[in-house]
């Protein structure tokens, strides 16, 4: 009696648990068996899903959705799903499935520190890419997705820093004529080092919390993107890395900490520079709390519209090397591994030919030259002519293309933020950011 | 005479093996196996590197300081929960009016995901706009209305930022633990010390404190352990300055794709909380011992 009971258990279990693994085997193997081979595979081409993962609250998340029933409609029985995580949370996502071997994504929407590290579970694109579409790539844009000879990724949007200041406190008669008496030439908008810190000071008003503009010195990626734009204006170049060669016993990585680290030793800036970012930076400049500041464009349109129009936009300032700026480009990849391959690339030059909607969704950039140009004309729209002659200068260019840039960009991150603390001098910051990186390489 | 067999019980016992090896054994024995290898950022391959990922991990200070955090933020968390929370415990388990509105608001961090409480507390230890800030200068310790703490850009504030957060989200659960132990102490004892005139301090250490010891004992084990795990409240909050064991695994294994570093990492993590807990729960429940 209790071998029979021990058994039937022993058996429900067993059912069960095949039952599980088989439920699907079981609906189209049982339901359908009249059907033909040939209409399954048509079933399977017609019912296909398109899964794409973007960042949630972006630009790329506002368009797929918005084109999505036009590509169904264009594909009948082609599903696409949008599935949008936060901006870390892609890259863990795509990390996980890559290693695994377990793709859930046909198509992934990243930033360009990202490739080299998927490289190897990302379908390259020469085929696919014609001339007159990377004639089309703005500055930096087919370099900064081309690893290896292979393009990774179909531009989305590219991005730069630039200088957006208080239209009313430059063009002011008493500033005007103050500044002159001070510093001996006219008061204007700063487009060198030298300029841009007299013009910091000038406006500087501690004790009524006012600033003459805002350092990034928080510990993290948007600190070393901004030291890399001193750095490129100080003549560094390539950046960082040059094949397994680290590049930072250039002088020109210790000025450009230097020149963030004066702007915070003499109080041009927020007292908490050293945990502000470009988030931080933006809600000081629009709490009316700065005379200029230097970030992503995108947040010029915001910031005009919250302080009633009173700000402009100029092109990145310059060092000995002239104009430079790091830019931040967007891909949208094809996973190698997915099943939907030749769907997705349709979905990827779909994508292209609707770059522009970039521009009417929330940050107003894109990835084509044609589309700036375009939509530069338009009033509201001054920062893409200021990005264009940042990205247009030969001293921007984008983070090496590396995979193990997230882990150099931690040690940067920390020799940066702890020589602008004062706990290293920058030379020494440099020297040791070096040895831990060629320790990361090797 | 036996009402279930011995392989009645074994099969009752066998889905709970199956997954235990499934999900616990097997990623457990596999990552034992990483750690001996250097995986190929590209291509994943795997190249044998003996101990050197171990001899890395006591060398290194990318694994030594995150320990170091680990620890510091431990004692002091658990050390600062344990005393208010049998402070507040102490208080609460006189009936006076009001104790159980008090009681029910002090559990509220309790239904509060570590996460959320993390993104919170970030936001009230922001320089420019947070309220801790802003009380401190409402009392007078920052002098002017420009001066500012940077908690979240220093090493040293940023984990006394994370432990006060615990410390917020934790204390009801110690609270909650002691006030039972209390409630359960029979109240013949108490009112018979009284009697004898016992003081408030006799009365704790002597009656109170042995009688719950293993309640307490318990509770602390179980939040050492709690907060030596500790990701959320430290990867949303102060990641930036402090790393400890976890968020340190975590970025190795994921950020930096450093399969087998990680590994071993979190072989020398689980071993080390493997031997602290049989040490522990060896030395807490020995009947021999007696206690409540």
């Amino acid at each position: 009696m209790k071998k029979s009971i021990s058994l039937m258990m022993l058996l429900v279990m067993v059912l069960s648990l095949s039952a599980c693994n088989t439920e699907q085997g079981n609906v189209s193997g049982s339901g359908n068996e009249k059907q033909t081979q040939e209409e399954q595979v048509q079933e399977k081409v017609e019912e296909r899903t398109l899964t794409i993962l973007v960042e949630a609250g972006s630009p790329g998340e506002i368009v797929a959705n918005d084109t999505k029933s036009e590509f169904e409609e264009m594909y009948p029985g082609v599903t696409v799903v949008v599935d949008p995580v936060p901006y870390t949370g892609i890259f863990d996502k795509i990390s996980t499935e890559i290693k695994s071997g377990n793709i859930v994504h046909d198509i992934a929407t990243l930033d360009v520190l990202w490739l080299s590290a998927f490289k190897s579970g990302i379908e390259p694109l020469n085929d696919y890419i014609s001339d007159d579409m990377i004639a089309d790539f703005l500055p930096t844009m087919l370099d900064g997705g081309t690893i290896e000879n292979d393009i990774l990724g179909m531009p989305m949007w590219i991005n730069s820093k630039v200088l957006m200041y208080r239209t009313s406190l430059f063009e002011n008669e008493d500033n005007k004529a103050a500044f002159k008496e001070s510093f001996g030439y006219e008061l204007g908008v700063p487009t060198t080092w030298e300029e841009y810190m007299d013009v910091a000071s000038f406006f500087t008003d501690k004790d009524n919390n006012f600033f003459g503009t805002a350092v990034y010195g928080a510990n993290n990626g948007d600190t070393v993107c901004s030291w890399l734009d001193h750095a490129s204006q100080a003549g560094a170049g390539p950046l960082v890395l040059e094949g397994n060669k680290v590049l930072l016993d250039d002088p020109a990585y210790a000025e450009a900490i230097d020149f963030m680290k004066k702007q915070f030793d003499e109080g041009y800036v927020p007292a908490d520079s050293l945990s502000n970012s470009s988030g931080e930076v933006i809600n000081y400049f629009n709490n009316g709390q700065l005379a200029m500041m230097l970030n992503w464009s995108h947040f010029y349109p915001s910031a005009k519209e919250t302080l009633d129009g009173d700000v402009s936009v100029a092109p990145m300032i310059g060092g000995s090397a002239g104009v430079g700026a790091t830019t931040g480009p967007w891909y949208e990849v094809v996973l190698k591994d997915s099943p939907n391959k030749d769907l997705a690339i349709e979905y990827l030059k779909f994508m292209y030919e609707r770059n522009g909607n970039y521009m009417e969704a929330a940050l107003k950039i894109a990835g084509r030259t044609s589309v700036y140009e375009e939509y530069s004309k338009i009033e509201g729209n001054e920062h893409l002519q200021a990005v264009l002659d940042t990205l247009g200068s030969p001293a921007s260019g984008n983070r090496p293309n590396t995979p193990y840039w997230t882990e150099i960009e931690q040690v940067l991150s920390d020799a940066i933020h702890f020589a602008m603390a004062g706990e290293l001098t920058a030379e020494e910051a440099m020297k040791d950011a070096k040895e831990r990186i060629e320790g990361i390489i090797k | 005479m036996r009402i279930v067999s011995r392989k009645t019980l074994l099969l009752f016992f066998l889905p709970g093996a199956i997954f235990m090896a499934m999900f616990l054994i097997y990623p457990i024995f596999k990552m034992a196996i990483d750690s001996f290898y250097k995986f190929d950022v590209y291509t994943n391959e795997k190249l044998f590197v003996g101990l050197d990922n171990y001899i890395k991990a006591f060398t290194d200070g990318s694994f030594l300081i995150p320990l170091k955090n680990t620890f510091i933020y431990v004692f002091f968390a658990v050390s600062i929960e344990t005393i208010i929370g049998m402070a507040l415990a102490l208080i609460l388990v006189n009936e006076f009016r009001g104790s159980k509105l008090i009681r029910s608001l002090l559990l509220s961090p309790l239904m509060i995901a570590p996460i959320i409480a993390g993104l919170t507390w970030r936001l009230m230890f922001n320089s420019n706009f947070g309220i801790i800030n802003q009380i401190l200068r409402n009392v007078g310790i920052l002098k002017k209305a420009t001066d500012t703490i940077t908690w979240l850009a220093d090493k040293e504030l940023a984990l006394v930022a994370a432990i006060i957060a615990d410390v917020w989200l934790t204390v009801p659960f110690m609270m909650l633990v002691f006030l039972a132990g209390l409630q359960s102490i029979d109240k013949g004892i108490l009112e018979a010390a009284k009697i004898d005139g016992v003081n408030f301090f006799e009365n704790l250490f002597y009656i109170k404190f042995p009688a719950i010891k293993q309640i307490i004992l318990t509770a602390i084990s179980i939040r050492l352990i709690d907060a030596a795990r500790t990701f959320d409240i430290i990867y949303v909050m102060v990641d930036e300055q402090v790393t400890v064991i976890s968020t340190v695994i975590y970025k190795t294994l994921v950020k930096y794709n450093r399969t087998g570093y990680a590994s071993a990492m979190a072989l020398i993590f689980i071993i080390f909380f493997v031997v602290f807990t049989l040490v522990f729960l060896r030395n807490m429940w020995r009947p021999s011992k007696g206690g409540s």
